[in-house]
């Protein structure tokens, strides 16, 4: 069992190997190890060529290799050449004792790669030329290296390769003997880690000669890791200069377009929303022409449904027909916003939930889930229960706790303010009216209004402003137009019931 | 603003000019109000927030009727209906004589309007003559919400600098920040007073003191017994007791007992004694209104 793993191991190895190997680093393809993998177990049998290179670099320019994910490599150069050159050269000899004491069990200071950087300015310069031929050569193999350290941390990846000939490498005695390094090791600190992270080495004229880049071997790892950016939908910090090209708000909002000098009529939104349903009153301003049949494009009104499919059909979809108005009543009538509609206090865990009911009580076990899978569930589940909505849960969530930031640190208006506004930028989002371009925008026009309807004004009202636009980083030009903009897309329904503005607020008022 | 022919200024409102104009399809006259709009300002005035979010859902025979709203670049413009006049000018021409039905029948339609801003959560909070809209008919409207809010939810973050200081309540003369429905009563008490004495202002204060000083002169200064938790509004302070030297009979002779006690229940100091629209409304006071009106809703 343990010797098949361990085969499948350096089979990987082989592979990785051979692969890094293979890529010419100078086109040429004479410096490739193509030979290098004729069965398993061939590393620990190098062709001649390849002691060759390893001797050449034990001269002078070691301790540039001086990151701990080397030593490995050179372990099997130095042991390798003590082979050949049966330890006769004082150097090598130290060199492996250093390398053999692997980079964990290595004594070195936490200063190590301060040291380094400092060690290596001053004793490179003389071998920089001859150092970056070489490093040519070498860099296939160091990334290697770097492969078994990742795989065995304990410095003991080697055995792998070169067993018998680690394991008589020089006594421990000879391994204190001289203190002055052709190698430098440097273990990782609490400050500077080595993590998947790109190494450049300087001469000491801060000439660049080396790159390398430290891949990690385990496979399941890296695949989550990339997994979870993709994942993360990167919130829409636009840059402020793109202020020009601003998003026209009413035309982000679903409605028409304005134009220059125009002045539009919204007399026919001013019925009342809630309570009661009045005959509708004939519209007693008249409209332009134009005004007029520029109102059934005016779609926030018919879709309130929570019907998804209807409601996506009637959030993207503009319609030319005439407006019919008591289609229009009827949406009214159905909007049944609730609070925990779209924002469900419940649904935090996701399926890993396993409930037991006994004859008397009832119990759930709740597994382990990865915060990424959890969030990648619950997001799954809000996607598929309101299709038309252009926002992940998650994202809704920060936004709101940015939205309560706001007020909540730097303004000290009450949270009242802030539940009213988480009412008005869900019923934006409940309409499909929110995109990524829009939101923080929305979210800001949002808490604006609903402060300046909560007695919020003055000096406040100002700071209040500013930390939107701070918060969001979005110009105050665009949120003001914006502002109106939401204003006529939630209809001026802004005094919404109690009932809807309450729950926000008791769970506002629980989790401060 | 093709729509309206502009006829002429009525005045300035608390943000911007009113225009009375006339619709020129329907010969119809409105009152046109127009807030400026100033893109590095502070967005829509509140006030004109306030009167757009609240008029929309407060459609009622007392209550000014908002009928549209315009939106170009630069201004927004909210149509009303038109009155042709406010109380305070009616009071102007009255030469210091009212029919007493008359004040019947404003006071009931204003606290018919309140009645109904109340029911659905909105506070008037500037509830004085120049505000309230009659029409040839003997119609009285609320208008100017440029001041009202939502209440609800109780928390005290409500503004304490609302109601023109002569229709301002005690409790909020101490800077009370949680106030209700109450608040628009004292208000309805005071212009009811003004009513019966054909327009003379019942508390014409010249500062919050002496705004408070004329209050407990007339009713007698609350205690801490006839006004629990006085003493801890934010802006209390100790006022000599003054005994009520003068009845409610010599400041409006001419109402009725019935009138002087529904008077009484509206000016109560303490805010939780308060009479609402609502009992007022059923007040024995009306019991002889003329039934029309009663009934015309």
């Amino acid at each position: 069992m343990a010797a098949s793993l361990k085969r499948s191991r350096s089979r990987h190895r082989i592979a990785a190997v051979t692969f890094l190997s293979n890529i010419s680093l100078d086109g040429s393809y004479k410096d490739t190890k193509l030979a290098l993998l004729p069965r398993n177990g061939a590393i620990a049998k190098p062709p001649f060529a390849y002691n060759d290179y390893i001797l050449e670099e034990s001269d002078g320019n070691d301790e540039c290799f001086s990151e701990s994910e080397n030593v490995p490599l050179k372990t099997k150069g130095h042991v390798r050449k003590k082979t050949h050159k049966i330890a006769n050269d004082a150097d090598s000899a130290n060199s492996d004792s250093d390398t053999v004491a692997p980079p964990l069990k290595s004594n070195l200071d936490a200063n190590a790669s301060k040291r380094f950087y400092r060690e290596r300015l001053t004793s490179s310069s003389d071998s920089d030329r001859k150092g970056v031929a070489k490093f040519h050569k070498r860099l296939p193999h160091q990334l290697s290296g770097c492969g078994d350290l990742e795989k065995a941390p304990q410095g003991s990846s080697s055995e792998s390769l070169e067993p018998v000939k680690l394991r008589g490498s020089p006594s421990p005695a000879l391994l204190q003997e001289q203190p002055k390094k052709k190698f430098r090791i440097f273990k990782p600190t609490e400050h500077s880690r080595f993590g998947d992270e790109r190494i450049m080495m300087v001469t000491g004229k801060r000439i660049p000669f080396m790159v390398c880049s430290f891949i990690p071997y385990a496979k399941s790892r890296t695949s989550v890791k990339r997994e979870e950016r993709r994942k993360r939908t990167t919130s829409g910090t636009r840059p402020l200069s793109s202020i020009d090209d601003a998003l026209d708000p009413f035309d982000s909002l679903g409605m028409e377009r304005k134009l220059e000098g125009q002045e539009v009529s919204y007399g026919y939104l001013l019925t009342p929303s809630h309570r009661e349903i009045q005959s509708k009153r004939p519209n007693t301003v008249d409209d332009h022409p134009e005004v007029a049949s520029r109102r059934p494009k005016h779609i926030v009104a018919r879709c309130l449904s929570f019907d998804p499919g209807s409601q996506r059909a009637s959030a993207h979809v503009i319609s030319h027909s005439p407006p019919d108005l008591k289609e229009e009543a009827t949406a009214i009538g159905s909007l049944v916003y609730h609070p925990h509609l779209l924002d469900d206090p419940e649904l935090i865990a996701g399926k890993h939930r396993t409930l037991l009911t006994f004859a008397s009580y009832m119990t759930s076990v709740i597994d382990y889930v990865k915060p990424s899978d959890l969030k990648k569930e619950i997001n799954d589940k809000f996607k598929s229960k309101f299709p038309h909505v252009q926002l992940t849960l998650s994202k809704l969530r920060s936004i709101k706790r940015e939205m309560k930031k706001i007020v909540k640190h730097e303004c000290a208006i009450d949270l009242l303010t802030v539940a009213q506004a988480y009412v008005y930028f869900e019923k934006l989002i409940l309409r499909g009216l929110i995109n990524k371009q829009n939101r923080k925008l929305c979210a800001g026009a949002s808490l604006i209004l609903s402060a300046k309807l909560n007695d919020v004004k003055g000096d406040q009202l100002k700071l209040l402003i500013e930390k939107t636009e701070n918060t969001f980083r979005v110009s105050r030009k665009e949120l003001l137009a914006f502002e109106i903009a939401v204003l006529v897309a939630l209809e001026f329904g802004l005094h919404v019931p109690t009932s809807e503005v309450n729950p926000h607020y008791q769970r506002l008022m629980f989790d401060s | 603003m093709h729509k309206y022919e502009k006829l002429e200024k009525i005045g300035e409102g608390t943000y911007g000019t009113v225009f009375k104009a006339k619709n020129r399809e329907s010969q119809e006259i409105v009152a046109l109000k127009r807030v400026r709009l100033d893109d590095d300002d502070e967005g829509v005035p509140s006030s004109a927030l306030r009167e757009i979010c609240l008029l929309k859902e407060l459609k009622h025979k007392n209550i000014v009727r908002l009928y549209d709203v315009l939106h170009s670049d630069k201004k927004l413009t909210l149509v009303f209906e038109h009155c042709d006049q406010d109380l305070k000018k009616y009071f102007d021409s009255l030469n210091g004589d009212i029919d007493l039905d008359i004040v019947k029948s404003f006071m009931y339609q204003i606290l018919r309007g309140l009645a109904f801003c109340h029911c659905h959560n909105v506070l008037h909070r500037d509830l004085k003559p120049q505000n309230l809209l009659i029409n040839k008919n003997g119609e009285l409207k609320l208008a100017d919400f440029g001041l009202a809010r939502a209440f609800g939810i109780p928390v005290k973050c409500y503004s304490a600098e609302v109601v023109t200081l002569w229709y301002r309540p005690p409790d909020v003369l101490f800077g009370a920040k949680l106030y209700t429905t109450s608040i628009d009563m004292w208000s309805a008490g005071c212009i009811f007073a003004e009513l019966a004495s054909a327009g003379r202002p019942l508390f014409p204060g010249s500062d919050v003191d002496d705004q408070l000083r004329r209050i407990f002169k007339l009713l007698g200064s609350p205690t801490e017994e006839t006004w629990p938790g006085m003493s801890q509004l934010p802006d209390y302070k100790a006022f000599p007791t003054y005994q009520p030297n003068m009845s409610l009979s010599q400041v409006v002779p001419k109402l009725g007992s019935r009138g002087r006690d529904l008077l009484q229940r509206l000016l109560m100091c303490n805010p939780s004694g308060r009479i609402s629209a609502d009992e007022a409304m059923q007040h024995s006071y009306f019991s002889d209104l003329n039934p029309t009106l009663k009934s015309d809703r």
